[in-house]
Parts: structure tokens; C-alpha cells; sequence
């Protein structure tokens, strides 16, 4: 995996209000992976667009260590790597087919959970910026 | 009286969930803020402005961060009238009318209507941003 969400502040009185979700044990989840959710309340990283987000790995899990659950952060703000298209502050941004890369929402996305959060600052495309994430 | 600021009714979360911004114009608490480029707030006064929230503290406009409310219910004006449970977005300064679907992606929501209201009023409004 590659370009993991950084974190630049975590919000709520829980920091990042972390949920645990289930995940498989022979799944390797970087720290910081935009993940998705699959039925029972279990977490894959995100590599399907229109996919269903919960958040971002607060923790790393590594491939068969024994660990069937990981802590995702629901509540704060993460430089994330953009998809193509220059886009202003405020625009809500969804996962896309590409790993750990958000793109412009649209009406589909709100209804579906695809939404991560909105831009905090412009960006061109392709760049790193401020997200706020709320899940 | 119309266009007034944001009354806090609960904060939720941590106190508010109050988040640091940049700012650089005159605020006073309890303003519906906008968000613009790079992580900065200035008072919302236009219709499809995306929004960050609500001022926590007065900024003179000397000031360079102000913290802003994103989760609670606050009393919010509405010029046009609300329904309870409607999503509302902003229309004007301090002013909320029923969102569109454009709001939606823009970023112009500021909450849930919590309770119904006629032109003119001042409603509960849960916020989350």
C-alpha cells in the first residue's frame, strides 16, 4: 500500500473516535488505509469504487499476526491524496477505485456511504491536502 | 431579530468538537463560518458557501485562528421557514434555509432542523461538520 492518510488532528473527546471493527487475520492493513466496510462490520482496504467507507486504520495490522479486529478513526482532519481534477475548499470528496485516493463525491456517493469527508483547502489533482473527516 | 448569531443550546462531543482555523476579518461568536483556501474562516453571507461551522469565540479581525463549533444544536434564523428533520444549508449571513442536493456536495450544510419553523424564526438545529 501507499499513500496512507497522514493524521494532522484528531477530533472528539475520544481522540479520532476510534470504532473497532472486524477484520481478516490474514489481511495486512497499513496504518492509515481508507478502509471499507463489508457485512458483518468487517474492514478491507478501500480498493472499490462506490464502496461503503468507515474511516482510517489508526492502527497497523500485519498480515497473519493473530489480530481479528483494528481500530479505525472516524473524526478528524488527514492529508489525503486527491484523484485528478482541481477542486475547491469545501467539496465533498469520496473513495475512489485507486487505494488510499479521494475524488469528488457526487449524489451517489451520500447515499451509498461512500463520502470521506470535505476539502479543508484547494487542490490541483494528484496533490496531498487537508480533508476533514466525520464518519 | 433576523440574521443573528448561532445561540448555543448543548455542545456535543468534546465541548463542541471545536476546531482551530485561520481567519483574518472580524468575527463574532457564534457566526456561521465559511470555509475557503488554505483551512481559513470568514463570516458565510451568500447562499452555496461551503461551511465550517460555527464561531466559538469573537475574532476582532486582528486575530489570525478562531476556534468553530461542529457538533451540537444551536438556534439557528431562518428568512424562509423550516421543517422538522429537514437538512439545512446556508442561504445568507446567520441564516439557514432547506438544503438542495447541490448543498450537499458543495458543502453548504450546516445541520438538521430539529424542529419546525416559520419564516422569520429561530430554530434548533442539530449541527455536525
Amino acid at each position: 500500500m501507499a499513500n496512507e492518510a497522514t493524521i494532522i488532528e484528531l477530533i472528539g473527546k475520544v481522540p479520532g473516535c476510534p470504532i473497532n471493527f472486524t477484520c481478516a487475520d490474514g489481511t495486512g492493513i497499513a496504518k492509515g488505509t481508507l478502509l471499507e466496510v463489508t457485512s458483518p462490520r468487517t474492514v478491507i482496504a478501500n480498493t472499490n469504487d462506490n464502496a461503503p467507507v468507515v474511516g482510517i486504520a489508526a492502527m497497523e495490522k500485519v498480515a497473519n499476526d493473530g489480530a481479528t479486529t483494528i481500530s479505525v478513526y472516524t473524526n478528524g482532519i488527514f492529508d489525503m491524496l486527491t484523484a485528478a481534477g482541481a477542486q475547491s475548499a469545501g467539496a465533498m470528496q469520496a473513495n475512489s477505485a485507486t487505494e488510499n485516493t479521494i475524488q469528488a463525491a457526487d449524489g451517489a456517493d451520500m447515499l451509498q456511504g461512500s463520502a470521506v469527508g470535505y476539502l479543508l483547502e484547494d487542490c490541483a489533482g494528484g496533490d496531498v491536502v487537508a480533508v476533514r473527516v466525520l464518519k | 431579530m433576523a440574521n443573528e448569531p448561532a445561540v448555543i443550546i448543548e455542545l456535543l462531543g468534546n465541548a463542541g468538537d471545536p476546531i482551530r482555523y485561520t481567519c483574518a476579518t472580524a468575527i463574532p461568536k457564534g457566526t456561521i463560518v465559511k470555509l475557503t483556501s488554505p483551512r481559513t474562516v470568514a463570516a458565510s453571507s451568500a447562499d452555496d458557501e461551503p461551511i465550517a461551522g460555527i464561531a466559538a469565540m469573537e475574532s476582532d479581525g486582528t486575530e489570525t485562528s478562531i476556534s468553530v463549533y461542529t457538533n451540537g444544536i444551536f438556534d439557528l434564523y431562518t428568512a424562509d421557514g423550516v421543517a422538522v428533520g429537514a437538512i439545512l444549508a446556508i442561504d445568507a449571513l446567520n441564516d439557514v434555509d432547506e438544503a438542495d442536493a447541490n448543498d450537499l456536495l458543495q458543502g453548504s450544510v450546516v445541520g438538521q432542523a430539529l424542529e419546525t419553523g416559520g419564516a422569520g424564526s429561530t430554530n434548533a438545529v442539530r449541527v455536525l461538520k
